[in-house]
């Protein structure tokens, strides 16, 4: 009875509505303040959520930029750079332990200096000496006979003469390495492109050095004419869509390559065996295979099937493997000394029983070879890695599937192929370099800064 | 005695303005809302895309670079009518060693085109 009583009492009063209006008034301010409040917060939690994501992204891609820096030899860190809506900046101390790095990439958005989100990443990589990505490396002038095909990249620090009908592509489908690079600086030329030069697959480059104070000249290959000499004569390029010039190159591609790839002294003392001519005979499996050629001072293996069983061997005086053999294993051969024609000389019908070919590493880095440091013959098959210190030679009818890097001048002559492969019997020593692979040790967030 | 005429047309004059910002700020606040669910949306759609491709090999085709043009994935999704678009854009920054790999997401909303971006590098490990 007395509720009832004050509500009629307080509705009868004037400017009752008024009251209630103003009262309503602030009810749903309120209720509309509190709504807009939740959809700002939720709006902004939702645009700092992408923000925070896309910084986390700018850092991985300061990490990964640094990773390809350092299969380049490059360990210095990156200052702040900007990336896509935001900047990074990467940080490189080595260690913890050998060949390792650790690096510490933080991401920005929108910048350093005005950043809403920033996130940090802190990674241990190990640098792995690896298989370079080369197929053929020159140390010296290079001669390639016509009707050659490489299956692979070329590099060299000198001359590159290219015959006719040579054919350059990718050693396995879709990996585009039939690029050639040279350091060489004249342009005399640097290299030599003989007719109906095939580059048969697309997103190459031929790269020459010369002048890098200049801006490189880039261009496709001329037709009709070529007005630069560096890289002459362009015309003979059949496929000209699939090669970009590059003169006065600039870049890492063109910088002077290491030759060996392999670090030789590791090799020659972790050789299973030294080889003279006085203790051939008490190596295991040596003879009746092997002898001693003291009128030519050579090592000789003169027999259908030889299984090297997947050791090094060191020879002091120079090898010969003479005609029809086929190797049953295996192996790594180190000519280190010596005085012969050849350092290493393989005649004919040479082959293995790994796809039609030998697994031989074939090394010659000492001696004083009076022809060539390797001679290779006729019909040959070898998987691996071949390497002459000075001069080499490759005559006809020679697959090889590896790499082949000659420390000065070289010939390689007709109906020749030379692939490259990743995949070099044993375990060799490469050197540090810019091939080197990278293995991710532990990927983790930290607190930036 | 009573409410007079002139306080009920206050009152209702008063209500309506009131009901009328407060319609008004619920209308925007859900496109507001809506908006952001978008991008969101987008956002997460390519960022599954550039995971998926940070996980391919450095030289699988689907990297193959064509800079500048942006390549259309095929993907489409129709998300409450509105038709979400997604491509892709690679680039090789050093030979063999390093690409770019940006993923856009495009829609229109209310007449306007919108886009979201996300990239990342990729290197040759």
């Amino acid at each position: 009875m007395l509720r009832f009583h004050l509500i009629k009492q307080i509705t009868e009063k004037k400017g009752i509505t008024f009251i209630m209006a103003m009262f309503l008034f602030i009810i749903l301010s309120l209720i509309t303040f509190g709504l807009v409040q939740l959809v700002r917060y939720e709006s902004r939690q939702s645009a700092y959520g992408n923000l925070s994501e896309k910084a986390l992204y700018i850092a991985e891609a300061g990490i990964e930029r640094k990773i390809a820096e350092l299969k380049e030899d490059n360990t210095s860190s990156i200052s702040l750079t900007k990336y896509g809506e935001g900047e990074f900046e990467v940080s490189v101390v080595a260690g913890p332990g050998s060949d390792e790095y650790t690096l510490e990439s933080t991401g920005y958005v929108p910048s350093k200096s005005k950043w809403k989100a920033r996130r940090k990443l802190r990674v241990v990589v190990r640098v792995l000496p690896s298989v370079p990505s080369h197929a053929l490396a020159f140390g010296g002038d290079a001669v390639i006979e016509s009707n050659v095909t490489i299956r692979g990249t070329i590099r060299s620090n000198r001359k590159i003469v290219i015959g006719s009908n040579v054919t350059i592509t990718e050693s396995e489908p879709g990996k585009g390495d039939a690029s050639i690079y040279t350091s060489y600086d004249k342009d005399d030329p640097a290299i030599s492109i003989g007719t109906n030069f095939h580059v048969a697959v697309p997103g190459q480059y031929i790269k020459s050095r010369r002048n890098s104070s200049l801006s490189p000249n880039q261009h496709p290959p001329y037709s009709g004419s070529d007005p630069t000499p560096q890289i002459y004569d362009e015309t003979n390029i059949v496929e000209k869509t699939n090669v970009t010039i590059v003169e006065n190159d600039n870049s890492s591609d063109t910088d002077p390559i290491q030759v060996p790839s392999v670090d030789t002294a590791t090799l020659v003392a972790n050789a299973d065996y030294t080889v003279t001519p006085s203790n051939y005979t008490s190596i295991p499996g040596f003879t009746p295979a092997w002898s001693w050629d003291s009128k030519d001072n050579v090592f000789e293996l003169n027999a259908s099937n030889w299984d090297p069983g997947g050791k090094i061997y060191n020879f002091t005086e120079g090898i010969k493997i003479v005609s029809n053999v086929t190797f049953t294993g295996e192996g790594t051969f180190i000519v280190s000394d010596g005085e012969a024609d050849y350092g290493i000389e393989l005649r004919q019908n040479v082959d293995g029983v790994y796809d039609g070919y030998a697994r031989l590493n074939l090394l010659v880095v000492g001696g004083d070879w009076d022809e060539y440091d390797i001679w290779m013959r006729q019909n040959i098959y070898i998987q691996g890695y071949i390497f002459g210190k000075s001069t080499s030679t490759v005559e006809s009818n020679v697959n090889i599937k590896g790499i082949v890097e000659i420390g000065d001048e070289s010939t390689i002559n007709s109906n020749i192929t030379i692939e490259h492969s990743d995949d070099i019997p044993m375990d060799l020593p490469w050197q540090q370099g810019s091939t080197g692979g990278i293995e991710i040790i532990s990927w983790q967030e930290i607190k930036p800064d | 005695m009573g409410i007079s005429y002139i306080e009920l047309l206050l009152g209702i004059a008063i209500l309506s303005f009131i009901l009328l910002v407060f319609v008004q700020v619920l209308f925007y606040s859900m496109l507001s809302v809506k908006g952001s669910q978008f991008r969101s949306l987008a956002y997460n759609w390519a960022t599954d895309r550039l995971e998926y491709l940070k996980s391919l090999s450095y030289d699988d085709p689907v990297l193959t670079p064509l800079y500048p043009v942006w390549s259309d994935d095929g993907e489409k999704e129709l998300v409450e009518g509105i038709l979400f678009k997604r491509k892709l854009r690679v680039s090789e920054i050093t030979q063999g060693l390093l690409k770019n790999i940006e993923v856009k997401v495009e829609w229109t909303e209310r007449k306007e085109d919108r886009n979201v971006t996300v990239s990342s590098y990729k290197a040759n490990y």
